[in-house]
């Protein structure tokens, strides 16, 4: 399977590689125990984004997503017991935290796997309604113009003519 | 235009209001060659009539008619009323002539028959006296008889009585004179080809007809028409037709003066009256063509002068081609008649085709070309076809036909022969340039093959009173161009229509008649690729026509016009723009008016829409049915596709529901 061709990534200047650090690091060590929790909690996520071969990472994106949704009752828990390592440590032995966020994110795993069956059903649906207006258009054409419009010269069969066959 | 009227039992037809023309009565003792009589009445006065019903497909001489309108004073027989009637007996339309019921009968009852001769005092007082003054008329109003013989001269009354000259407007001038009456060149030319000629011409059958009536007949009954016409030219006229008939010397006097054979030198009007009123002039000798100092042989018949070398050849055409094949002739001129200047001019008529055995057509132009040269005054001649110059169209009617004159008369005029005429002629008289315009414009015509144009152009253009020949007019008769829509109308009415109004023969006809039919027009009626543009030009062209006459209500032909427009209509490819255009053309065909029939049928701006519209249309639906076929190929259940899809759908749907999770979380942490 061919993948979509990446495109040119741009190297990013060492100054605001710094300056971007020297930012991050105070937030890094205030928000230390939500990170710990959040990348427990997302290590699902974590493993979508490796398992897609994709670019676009659909499947990244829709694990990730609600992933997230469900480690916010965890991320909750901490920031209401306060922004500590210990507390960190309460909501990550909290089995029922643990089981909402991986559920979260394996509802989503499911709804990716479901989805082609889906779309497949919607698209010939759509595909056989599509057909049929545009074979009413025809119609209407033929009735404004006579037949003749639907004359495609001699090296083209007639659209209804081809049908029949 | 019909100018009769059927009494309620059909005994009596009306003429002009003034005549009651009577089918029933018939009168063959009075029939003209070309037309047949029957009796006829004067409303008001009872007067006995005869009226003569034209042949249908030859011109009548009506412009000469009209000059010799109500002239009872002179002797002849002049019409007193004519025009187009719906004669039963022919079962159509006829142009029909009227004329006062002569009273006696005819010099010669028909011709060839024998009678007791006349004494030369009856001649004189009988028929030279009362004739002259009639000539006199006739040549102050420019006008030729060209049909007086024996068997056309009627007597006043009672045996003794006076003559009278008879008719000569039914058919075209000199057609029916037998060839005695005709000098040599008008015996060299087919009967429709002599034309109007000379008053010399008339005072030629005058002398004949003198010489018939001293006979008692014809007095060449003996000859066949190749002795007579050497003879003619070997002899002289005179000595032909009178031999050595005893008669005195006034008579022989006015008879070598009437049938001297060099129109030049032939005796005029006024030296007749000279010799009338008792003056004697010197007799003419007879100036006879040089004879050679031994004979040209045409098929075994031996021929002393360059003349009867022409006449012969032109008579046994294979002998002429033969001749220019062998091309003797011109060293039989060096030699025989010692004239080199002659020789030259023969040698160089013969051109290329002299010694060839190839090219049919280049070495029968050849021997037209050295007839002229041989004998420069003759007729124009090329096979079978022989006519005066200023009669090559009449010709082309009197014998239209006959095929191969019609071929005949095509290859001349194609071959530009007429004006090799012109330039071969050692005398050329005033109105020769106008001739060879005439021929010019007539060269035009023939070298264009389309309607309006061709042999039938000449036909109608260079004889102006021909009544139309087309098959599709047949039972009317249509001499006019105000004669065309009402003809046209009738057959529209009568339902049994043919496929188009207009063939060869009218188109033809219409453009002689109306001038300003534009080029076009033709050209487009002749695109047979496109109908919609030919059936468009045949409504523009009889559109023309009536503009030209001004006539109006023609409600059948207009219909009938409608449903030629019918391709027209179809070709509007909008169901919205035919039905309008359909429409358009039903009301203006109600109106009777061609021009708005045409107009209603030709909108080129709605022609245009429509076909730019109908371009679109085609386009779209051509993209449609390409859409529906990927469609119906699963192009869109192609798995590629699915699976594009549905990720994007997975995390559209992902995102959605992610976004409701954290709202009611928020809103539960918030609470």
């Amino acid at each position: 399977m061919n993948q979509p061709q990446l495109s040119p990534r741009e190297t990013t200047p060492a100054w605001v590689k710094a300056l971007g650090a020297i930012f991050a690091l105070p937030i890094l060590a205030v928000l230390l125990p939500s990170l710990l929790v959040l990348s427990v909690c997302l290590l699902p996520t974590l493993g979508a984004y490796v398992a897609d071969r994709y670019r676009d990472k659909s499947l990244a994106i829709t694990v990730g997503m609600l992933n997230i949704c469900g480690a916010l009752p965890a991320l909750g828990q901490l920031w209401s017991r306060g922004q500590t390592l210990i507390a960190a440590g309460d909501v990550l032995g909290d089995v029922f935290l643990w089981l909402v966020a991986y559920g979260a994110a394996g509802i989503g795993w499911l709804l990716f796997t479901m989805m082609p069956p889906i779309v497949t059903t919607y698209l010939s649906l759509s595909g056989t309604a599509r057909a049929q207006e545009l074979r009413e258009r025809q119609e209407k054409l033929i009735e404004t113009w006579g037949k003749e419009v639907a004359d495609q010269g001699e090296s083209e069969e007639p659209v209804e003519e081809a049908e029949a066959e | 235009m019909a100018t009769s009227s059927a009494s309620p039992n059909g005994e009596t037809i009306a003429l002009n209001q003034s005549i009651d023309l009577l089918p029933g009565e018939r009168l063959p003792e009075f029939d003209s060659p070309q037309a047949e009589a029957y009796g006829a009445r004067e409303r008001q006065t009872g007067n006995h009539l005869m009226v003569l019903i034209a042949r249908p497909d030859l011109p009548p001489r009506r412009d000469v008619m009209g000059k010799l309108v109500r002239q009872e004073r002179i002797s002849m027989l002049s019409a007193v009323s004519w025009g187009i009637a719906d004669w039963p007996p022919a079962g159509g339309q006829r142009f029909v002539a009227v004329f006062p019921r002569p009273r006696g009968r005819r010099l010669q009852p028909e011709p060839g028959a024998r009678f007791e001769p006349w004494r030369e005092d009856e001649i004189l007082r009988r028929l030279i006296e009362p004739i002259t003054p009639v000539l006199r008329d006739l040549e102050a109003r420019s006008i030729t008889h060209r049909a007086i013989r024996a068997d056309n001269i009627f007597r006043e009354g009672s045996a003794e009585s006076t003559c009278m000259l008879g008719e000569c407007v039914m058919a075209p001038p000199a057609m029916d004179q037998p060839t005695i009456y005709e000098p040599i060149e008008g015996m060299l030319a087919l009967p429709g080809g002599r034309g109007r000629g000379f008053a010399a011409d008339d005072l030629y059958a005058l002398g004949v007809t003198i010489a018939v009536l001293l006979a008692g007949g014809d007095p060449l009954e003996d000859m066949d028409e190749q002795a007579r016409v050497e003879s003619k030219i070997h002899r002289g006229s005179y000595a032909t037709l009178i031999g050595r008939t005893r008669l005195s010397l006034p008579m022989m006097e006015v008879l070598r003066g009437l049938l001297c054979d060099q129109r030049i030198e032939r005796w005029t009007l006024h030296d007749l009256e000279l010799w009338l009123g008792g003056r004697r002039l010197s007799p003419k000798q007879p100036s006879l063509p040089i004879r050679g100092q031994r004979p040209y042989s045409v098929e075994g018949q031996s021929h002393w002068s360059a003349r009867a070398v022409a006449a012969a050849l032109s008579t046994n055409w294979d002998a002429g081609v033969a001749a220019i094949q062998r091309n003797d002739l011109s060293t039989w001129v060096r030699r025989a008649l010692s004239d080199e200047e002659l020789a030259e001019r023969v040698a160089s008529a013969a051109g290329a085709s002299a010694g060839s055995s190839r090219g049919g057509g280049l070495r029968d132009r050849a021997v037209s070309r050295v007839l002229m040269a041989l004998d420069p005054p003759a007729p124009l001649r090329l096979r079978g076809f022989a006519s005066d110059i200023d009669a090559v169209g009449q010709a082309l009617s009197v014998h239209y036909g006959d095929a191969d004159l019609r071929q005949a008369f095509g290859e001349m005029v194609q071959a530009k022969l007429p004006q090799t005429w012109l330039d071969s002629q050692l005398l050329s008289r005033s109105e020769h340039g106008m001739l060879r315009k005439s021929f010019d414009v007539m060269h035009h015509f023939m070298s264009r093959s389309e309607a309006g144009c061709g042999i039938e152009r000449c036909l109608y253009e260079y004889n102006e009173h021909q009544p139309c020949l087309s098959p599709i007019l047949e039972g009317d008769y249509v001499s006019e161009s105000a004669d065309l829509l009402p003809a046209l109308e009738r057959i529209a009415a009568s339902g049994n229509v043919p496929d188009s109004p207009i063939d060869r023969h009218v188109a033809a006809f219409a453009c002689a008649r109306v001038k300003g039919i534009p080029d076009r027009l033709l050209r487009a009626m002749a695109d047979g690729d496109n109908p919609t543009l030919q059936q468009l030009s045949i409504a523009y062209f009889l559109a023309e026509v009536q503009r030209s006459t001004g006539q109006s209500g023609f409600p059948h032909l207009s219909a009938w016009i409608a449903r030629l427009l019918a391709p027209v209509v179809e070709a509007f490819h909008n169901r919205d723009r035919r039905k309008a255009a359909a429409e358009a053309i039903e009301k203006a065909a109600a109106s009777g008016n061609l021009f708005a029939l045409a107009r209603a049928a030709d909108d080129p701006d709605s022609r245009e829409q429509d076909e730019s519209g109908f371009a679109q249309a085609r386009a779209e639906y051509a993209s449609m049915a390409q859409e529906i076929a990927e469609l119906e190929s699963g192009k869109l259940l192609d798995p590629q596709h699915v699976r594009l899809r549905s990720r994007q759908a997975s995390s559209l749907v992902a995102g959605c529901v992610s976004s409701l999770g954290l709202l009611l979380l928020t809103v539960l942490y918030v609470t």
